[in-house]
């Protein structure tokens, strides 16, 4: 490699430096809240968060397990409307989005107008709120958190945009053979297509498994909560505890679970589990979908 | 019309399921948009629908507050922050990373710099407690290590707007680097080379080459979300701070302010009012952006 000038080699130090401490940075304050996750709680409050485990104790994810089962539901409640959305989302939005492509279909381009239009324009919570708990009757159901999450205009944008580019020869050519469109859309472009529906259910799939928004707004029957928005439940109460509660009120809550730091900390380890677990096989998938959309679009 | 309808019945048949969901859940809460000009009353009429209209006076009670300033304020404010610095360090990023070598480098801190992107802002308030807390946070403990004063973050509103852009970038950047990083990829290698022959440093390839290629995509970016720039991000700031009052000066958007008013006063009229706002600038933003980026550079517009 040829000598680099003074000046290109500290901006060379200058992107490794800032790039290994900002990944780093990226990493620790999880790795901070795994570590303290198995920390002895009393431990916790007299030291505080640190890098390492400094009184190694499974409490927190023994009350987890063995307590009142709401971590259970919740994640039996993610993990169902995490695969009914991302199949919902998936079949919801390359139906629409292939027509869209096809570019024979005369009112195609008022199609996608009409989609887009509600990208840049919505009525906002009030109105979608009463149209969901007053009209749809969607409220304390698991529907609620299934279908409303399910199109968007950016997913159809994405897909329309991959369609576009598989070779129109390849329909005609069906065409003449006699196949019918469902047939080509079914048996041709679709099995062509599983970079761009493998990407949309990825984005689909957290933001299902991420969900709480919806719950707090439409849900109140706490068998259908999710994961996040248990951590949130448990943020809230600790917040509520904290604040001037005196020793005989906190004692007359009695069997509720006060959500102590370690309690906390452990149910967001358990809530994203599944995120890390997946982690490597979910990162490269994502960056070619992204890649395959940027690149296009 | 219908001939061609006919002629290609199966294929607008595809569209059906998506036409009727977009109608149900997108068109039909528009229709709602004049709850902003009635007095709600449930009882009256069906669904309400006979309830008293009030002109303009929903959004007298907003504008008349007092407290539209700051959370308006608030909003741009935030907004602006996130979107300069976001782009400016992803732009950062996705050209350091295309410029340092060591591919085993690259793709760990590709995978480290996108894994917060993944996380809910639930995980993200509690992983900020562990840094933040005056207590027990991280912060702080290196700050009393150092002989200087513990901060009170969660007390202090004025530390904030700092705070939520750190955490903003922290959860986005790597997403937008690799949009940068795809866009970089397209690049015309010969163009450097040819600016290496004649004498130039990798840096002023850089400034010269690198960058106004990736105008087009900074452009495209930048319309998307200064359409969204009246709207607040409801879930970083609801999950980050929840209800805690001292924090408001400095957090609190429209989006917590209208939700609030919805669940507690149930404030139907103003919470529609705002919405109708929000959406109407936000709608005459994108608008002209894109028109005024159309007059300047017409293939960045985004139609």
């Amino acid at each position: 490699m040829n000598r680099l000038s003074i000046g290109d080699r500290t901006m060379m130090l200058v992107f490794y430096v800032s790039i290994g401490l900002f990944s780093i940075l990226c990493v620790l304050p999880m790795w901070i809240a795994l570590m303290a996750s198995f920390t002895n709680e009393l431990e916790l409050i007299r030291s505080g968060y640190g890098l390492w485990i400094r009184s190694f104790d499974l409490t927190a994810y023994k009350l987890i397990f063995t307590g009142t089962g709401s971590v259970y539901r919740a994640y039996g409640v993610t993990v169902l409307t995490t695969i009914a959305g991302v199949v919902l989302t998936v079949f919801l939005t390359s139906s629409f989005a292939y027509p869209l492509s096809v570019k024979s279909l005369k009112y195609r381009n008022r199609l996608s107008f009409f989609c887009y239009i509600t990208m840049v324009f919505n009525g906002g919570l009030v109105p979608t709120y009463i149209l969901t708990t007053r009209f749809l009757h969607l409220q304390d159901t698991l529907w609620v958190l299934i279908i409303p999450a399910a199109l968007n205009g950016f997913n159809v944008f994405l897909m329309k945009n991959y369609f576009a580019t598989l070779p129109e020869a390849l329909a005609e050519s069906a065409k003449i053979d006699g196949a019918s469109e469902i047939y080509i859309y079914f048996k041709i472009i679709l099995p062509l297509s599983m970079p761009i529906l493998a990407t949309i259910a990825l984005f689909a799939a957290i933001g299902y498994w991420n969900e709480w928004f919806r719950v707090l707004l439409f849900i109140n029957d706490k068998e259908l909560f999710t994961l996040q928005f248990l951590i949130m439940r448990l943020q809230q109460q600790a917040e509520f505890l904290n604040s001037s509660l005196s020793a005989s009120a906190r004692a007359a809550l009695g069997g509720q679970t006060i959500p102590t730091i370690g309690i906390r900390v452990a149910t967001a380890m358990v809530s994203i589990g599944p995120i890390i677990l997946l982690y490597p096989f979910l990162q490269k998938y994502f960056i070619k979908g992204l890649t395959i959309g940027a690149v296009k679009g | 019309m219908l001939h061609e309808i006919a002629k290609n019945r199966y294929l607008y048949l595809l569209t059906v399921p998506g036409i009727v969901f977009l109608i149900v859940f997108n068109y039909l809460p528009m229709v709602g948009l004049y709850l902003s000009f009635v007095d709600y009353n449930p009882m009256a009429g069906l669904y309400g629908m006979k309830s008293e209209f009030v002109g303009l006076s929903n959004f007298e009670f907003f504008f008349g507050s007092g407290d539209w300033v700051a959370i308006t304020f608030n909003t741009l404010y935030l907004n602006a922050l996130f979107i300069v610095t976001g782009l400016a360090v992803q732009m950062f990023m996705a050209i350091g990373l295309n410029e340092v070598a060591g591919n085993r480098f690259k793709k760990l801190a590709q995978s480290f710099m996108f894994l917060p992107n993944f996380l809910s802002w639930t995980v993200v308030s509690i992983f900020s407690i562990a840094v933040f807390s005056t207590d027990t946070g991280v912060v702080n403990a290196v700050l009393t290590a150092l002989g200087l004063e513990p901060i009170n973050f969660y007390q202090d509103a004025s530390k904030w707007p700092l705070i939520l852009v750190l955490l903003k970038l922290w959860k986005g950047v790597g997403f937008g680097t690799v949009i940068y990083l795809a866009t970089l990829a397209g690049m015309d290698q010969e163009m450097f080379e040819a600016a290496k022959i004649d004498g130039a440093s990798r840096f002023q390839s850089i400034l010269y080459l690198t960058l106004p290629m990736l105008k087009t995509t900074t452009i495209l970016l930048l319309i998307l979300l200064v359409g969204g720039i009246f709207y607040g991000d409801f879930g970083m700031i609801f999950a980050l701070i929840g209800d805690n009052p001292l924090l408001r000066p400095t957090t609190d958007v429209i989006d917590t302010y209208v939700y609030r008013a919805l669940r507690m006063n149930n404030d139907i009229g103003m919470s529609s009012a705002v919405g109708l706002f929000q959406a109407f600038v936000g709608f005459i933003l994108v608008v002209s952006v894109n028109g005024i980026t159309r007059k300047i550079e017409k293939d960045s517009a985004l139609f």
